[in-house]
């Protein structure tokens, strides 16, 4: 498995109804759980894993609270920072000025800085860095203030 | 052989794909724009990405979203389907430079072709009759009207980049072509960006017949005989058969001939098409354009040769030979499409999307349909009309005319009005079942057919 098929069945598991689920193929296995309530996507990658797990990002805790989100204005790559070895843009919790940028899609080698719609609190980050991010998908969400 | 294709196209085209992916053991991604969510080719692919809103701009023809879409998704392999981006050179050079094969020609090959004048002149040079016009391009009215003086009028005014019948003007005289001219060159930089124009004669009720091409990339050009698409209104075809009765064995020999040396003449690769223009006396035949895409007629070909296209663009893309000859290619029986739309004749065939309530198919021996529609799903304004094709095949030609009304007659669509039942009438017209029908036809009967339905209609409210 690829680290995209492997990102895309998180992203699958999570979206998913179930708590659960193991898959195992020649060379490796994978098992996802996740807490009925709280969808927390972990990857377990078994002893001779062939690929590195990407990097599990920390899940916003309150899948419960709804609020107005930042959406992907185009499809391509979503990261939280503005390079690997950088510290995110913005983390649960910061308060935010209008047009700050809050993360980067990049699409064809060309990076483009999302901006924050207003004034706000980031609530939670719902993707993680190096996902590919449909259009319109929910990326942070944000409390106005 | 291919692995994984992102289809960059919606409708019944990618599901069409879909199947043969799936037959051959392909993955799908299928790149859907945000009102297609609930669409059948998003349901059936293996794998969905929404690379946009509604608007194609910025979902089926942005070539960013759907590369990115493709690389994201570990695709080897783009099916750009027909229409979108499927002639559309620089997305084949884009694929090309990412890694990914564009299933269809090469870049330049769909360059050399889409340029009209171009290919006229490079038909020309490879012994390909054409139509008599302008040598090249024409950048101003003064020299389009030197030419029509020369060739003679009626001619037809037409962007180098045209099609579907945009940026096409047809000019009786020298009087109104200066305005043509410029209402044309308009017409084409808002539609294809490009206004470069030239000019031919105009061939009077001809006929439109066009020959399907396979070619590998290992040289083997072959033609898969002809269809006769002269039922159209505007230039949009509305029924179609194959192999076109008005063809004499002879004939057809000579056109295919000309149709392989055209293919070769542009170095084609994978299915394409090339239109001829038939005239009136039967015999002499043109050049019209090349298609360098997959096209919505394309089932009957595969009903009277058995083979399947779009199996061969993906093999052909995979670098595989075709794994046929011309000598196994014979036409068997006879095939009708007809296209069903979603518009309505008795409105200037106004388009009329919406919500399919009720739907039933025809089925039975030797009928066919290509429809992404089911209970309950949306037709959406943002694209074209098509709601499903009607495929018939049967041993003789008035057999399928016959299979073709039952189809029509079984066919039930609830939702929004179609122009089903003007293909069933059409199916009646003595010059149709006599196979008279040229490019003028539909023109010339239109408003009988109509005031005909009109006064249906008056009958059974008063029913």
């Amino acid at each position: 498995m690829t680290n995209q098929e492997i990102f895309d069945l998180m992203d699958r598991f999570q979206r998913s109804t179930i708590h659960a689920m193991k898959l195992s193929g020649e060379d490796f296995s994978i098992e996802l759980t996740k807490a009925p309530p709280a969808p927390v996507a972990a990857a377990v990658p078994a002893a001779p894993a062939p690929v590195q797990a990407a990097p599990v990002q920390p899940e916003a805790p309150a899948p419960q609270a709804e609020g107005p989100t930042v959406d992907a204005p185009l499809v391509g790559t979503f990261y939280a920072a503005p390079a690997p070895d950088q510290p995110p843009f913005v983390a649960v919790g910061d308060h935010v000025k209008q047009g700050q940028t809050v993360c980067l899609i990049e699409a064809m080698k060309m990076m483009s800085e999302v901006p924050a719609p207003c004034d706000c609190i980031i609530e939670a980050v719902l993707k993680n860095s190096g996902e590919l991010a449909a259009f319109g998908e929910p990326l942070l969400r944000y409390r106005p203030c | 052989m291919l692995k994984r294709v992102l289809i960059a196209n919606r409708g019944e085209i990618a599901l069409r794909i879909q199947r043969a992916c799936r037959e051959l053991d392909i993955e799908t991604v299928a790149a859907y724009s945000q009102p297609d969510a609930e669409a059948l080719h998003a349901q059936l692919a293996t794998q969905t990405v929404c690379i946009g809103p509604a608007r194609a701009a910025g979902s089926y023809l942005n070539q960013d979203a759907l590369l990115t879409a493709a690389l994201a998704t570990g695709c080897d392999g783009i099916h750009p389907g027909y229409g979108f981006l499927s002639e559309n050179a620089d997305f084949a050079d884009a694929c090309a430079r990412e890694g990914l094969t564009f299933i269809g020609p090469s870049g330049n090959t769909i360059r050399k072709a889409g340029s009209k004048s171009a290919a006229r002149d490079i038909m020309k040079a490879a012994g390909v009759p054409v139509t008599p016009g302008s040598d090249g391009p024409v950048p101003s009215a003064e020299e389009a009207l030197a030419a029509a003086e020369r060739v003679g009028y009626p001619v037809l005014l037409k962007a180098s980049a045209g099609g579907g019948g945009r940026g096409i003007r047809r000019c009786d005289s020298a009087d109104v072509l200066p305005a043509a001219y410029a209402e044309a060159k308009a017409e084409a930089r808002a539609c294809f960006g490009n206004d470069e124009m030239y000019l031919e004669k105009l061939v009077l009720r001809p006929r439109h017949i066009e020959f399907q091409i396979l070619a590998d990339r290992h040289g083997n050009v072959i033609h898969l005989g002809d269809r006769d698409c002269s039922i159209q209104r505007r230039n949009q075809k509305l029924i179609e058969e194959a192999p076109a009765r008005c063809l004499t064995s002879e004939l057809r020999a000579r056109m295919g001939d000309a149709a392989v040396r055209a293919a070769r003449a542009v170095g084609y690769k994978g299915a394409g098409t090339v239109e001829f223009l038939l005239d009136a006396d039967g015999h002499h035949f043109y050049f019209m354009e090349m298609n360098t895409r997959i096209q919505v007629e394309h089932g009957i070909t595969e009903l009277i040769t058995g083979v399947d296209l779009v199996r061969q663009q993906l093999r052909v893309a995979s670098g595989l030979s075709l794994d046929m000859t011309q000598e196994d290619i014979s036409l068997t029986g006879h095939a009708i499409e007809c296209r069903v739309n979603a518009e309505d004749p008795r409105q200037d065939f106004r388009p009329c999307p919406g919500t399919v309530e009720f739907l039933h198919f025809p089925g039975g021996a030797g009928v066919r349909v290509d429809s992404h529609l089911y209970n309950g799903c949306t037709l959406p304004p943002y694209y074209d009309s098509l709601a499903a094709k009607l495929m018939v095949h049967a041993p003789t030609r008035l057999e399928a005319i016959r299979k073709m009304r039952r189809a029509l007659e079984e066919f039930a669509l609830e939702g929004f009005p179609t122009n089903a039942e003007l293909s069933y009438q059409i199916l009646y017209h003595p010059t149709f079942v006599r196979g008279g029908c040229t490019t003028a036809f539909l023109e010339e009967n239109l408003p009988r057919l109509l005031d005909f339905n009109r006064r249906v209609d008056q009958h059974e409210d008063t029913l």
